[in-house]
């Protein structure tokens, strides 16, 4: 992990309130995988005082650019938006643990909303390994899905809680319309709102599928110092940093209260 | 130019601390400071058993600044010898250790196990964290209770002592006496302040007990004015903290009348904060023709 001046490459609207914003990355910072994270101070002012965590959405390893997926929710990410090609931005990364492969050869990833990055890199990383994944993103409506760069060898389901786009329902109720050879020797990749991700490990363990989120906790450090964005466990641990023992996490060892 | 700091036996390299809290057990900023920079590392503070600390959410960001509720999860103190010393007896700045407890005794069973240690070069002693049900606040708000915690521990310990004090009191110039009055070797101020945000949708506190320790540069003002008010009521030096995101800032401090400074929850913002303060404050003091901790008190602020 290295602070670095990342210089913006590109910063391009993906969907409504929804950009990705293209990085340098120097030659002396490890190459990131899917999962991990980066966190950004814009322009060091003190109203945000805090850095912005985000995971990756992709990397290039021959320009070394890479790029996170962000929705414009607030002062931060309000500033980001505003970004031009050239200018500089203060990133802290790579950090914490990524996404993992196992035994398992059929990847089912599942992104909502802003969990959206972390699963494109994971899907474009697993087709490159030559796995086939199936990406299940999910919004609220159409013109929340973004455009994304994906590779041909990923299937793509959008579900749509109104059904103005793709699957008419939540990530999960997509789920439970997969056939059994659809879910044979699956494993599930997730990031996205607790609620979610709270359904799907509740989803996967009574059938028996492995099931690793990815975690988004306020952070302060993002360093493992502050241990402010800790999680209650199932394990002898109790509390773990998402930022150091995470972000990503077998899903049965959060208590998902 | 000489901005060295000596307390009791030890000096103190320049004036830039970390604040307790802020910077873990040092190795977690590995690779991303020069500690060559910064004169002291004040430790997360250690407890005799190890603590989990409170439930989540632990954080909360205020209008420039932050609330934290972190109940002083720490690996205890057996642990952090164990696991943590070997890291901090390699860096070159100096190592203050911070104390906590819910009763005097547990103050008083990590600094006998502390005490000969090597490379622990002193103690800050926690007296005014806000998030803990028992001791910590409570202990510092009555001078009292901060004298006789002060005399206990200066009976067992040769290290440099210092008092860590809370701004949630009427007269923060009362319990910085009481802590001289007993041994203390310096005080340092500001604890965190109370605080607390409620979420419009849920109506409730975000922070499981309510309320938690506001930091950041909202209490900048808040810093300066205890620091002045404090080094006016003692002699034994003042570790300035508090708000501090810039060199100008602890320059502030400074001026108000500490000897040196820590630099607290500005570090998570910036990791390098730190040691870029240490370079502003060199730089500017050269400047203004500043040689010594002396000659910044004596413009008087």
């Amino acid at each position: 992990m290295k602070q670095f001046d990342a210089e913006i490459l590109e910063n391009r609207e993906l969907a409504e309130d929804y950009f990705e914003m293209f990085l340098s990355w120097p030659e002396d910072v490890r190459v990131p995988f899917p999962g991990q994270v980066v966190s950004l101070n814009v322009d060091r002012n003190i109203t945000p005082f805090l850095r912005r965590p985000f995971a990756l959405a992709s990397f290039d390893r021959t320009n070394r650019i890479a790029s996170v997926i962000y929705h414009v929710r607030g002062p931060a990410t309000e500033r980001m938006r505003i970004k031009k090609p050239g200018d500089v931005i203060d990133t802290l990364g790579p950090r914490g643990f990524y996404f993992q492969v196992g035994r398992e050869r059929n990847p089912i990833l599942v992104g909502g909303g802003i969990g959206t990055g972390p699963m494109v890199f994971a899907a474009n990383w697993l087709a490159a390994k030559g796995y086939t994944p199936r990406l299940v993103l999910g919004y609220r409506t159409e013109s929340l899905f973004p455009k994304l760069d994906l590779s041909p060898l990923v299937r793509l389901e959008v579900c749509t809680d109104d059904g103005t786009l793709g699957f008419h329902g939540s990530t999960v109720a997509f789920l439970d319309s997969l056939t059994d050879t659809d879910k044979a020797d699956a494993f599930v990749w997730a990031c996205g709102p607790n609620a979610m991700l709270r359904a799907l490990h509740f989803w996967c363990a009574p059938r028996g599928i492995s099931c690793k989120v990815s975690l988004e906790e306020v952070m302060a450090c993002g360093v493992g110092a502050c241990v402010g964005c800790t999680v209650e466990t199932t394990d002898e641990r109790k509390m773990v940093r998402v930022c150091t023992e995470g972000p990503v996490f077998p899903s049965e060892v959060i208590r998902w209260n | 130019m000489e901005l060295t700091l000596k307390l009791r036996n030890l000096l103190l390299p320049n004036p830039v601390g970390v604040a307790s809290g802020t910077f873990g057990y040092a190795k977690e900023y590995d690779g991303l400071v020069d500690f060559g920079r910064i004169g002291a590392v004040y430790t997360k503070a250690i407890t005799p058993e190890p603590r989990v600390g409170n439930p989540a959410p632990r954080l909360v960001e205020t209008p420039a600044g932050m609330l934290n509720s972190i109940g002083l999860a720490n690996v205890g103190v057996e642990k952090f010898v164990a696991d943590k010393m070997d890291f901090l007896r390699k860096i070159p700045s100096k190592v203050i250790v911070n104390v906590a407890g819910a009763v005097d005794s547990d103050y008083e069973r990590v600094v006998e196990a502390l005490e000969g240690v090597e490379g622990v070069d002193g103690f800050e002693i926690n007296v005014s964290c806000p998030n803990v049900k028992h001791g910590g606040m409570a202990l510092g708000t009555d001078p009292r209770l901060v004298a006789g915690i002060t005399k206990s521990l200066r009976a067992r310990t040769a290290k440099p002592l210092i008092l860590k004090l809370s701004p949630n009191v009427t007269d923060i110039g009362s319990t910085a006496e009481a802590a001289e009055a007993e041994g203390a070797d310096a005080v340092s101020c500001i604890n965190t302040l109370v605080g607390m945000v409620i979420d419009l949708k849920t109506k409730k506190p975000v922070l499981p007990f309510g309320t938690g320790g506001l930091s950041g540069p909202a209490v900048l003002p808040v810093a300066v004015a205890a620091v002045h008010k404090v080094s006016r009521r003692v002699k034994i030096p003042v570790v300035g903290i508090g708000g501090i995101t810039s060199w100008e800032g602890a320059v502030q401090h400074l001026l108000a009348g500490a000897s040196a400074i820590q630099v607290g929850s500005g570090t998570f913002a910036n990791p390098r904060l730190a040691q870029e303060v240490h370079d502003g404050i060199v730089a500017w003091a050269w400047e203004e023709g500043i040689r010594s901790l002396a000659d910044f008190h004596a413009f008087g602020a």
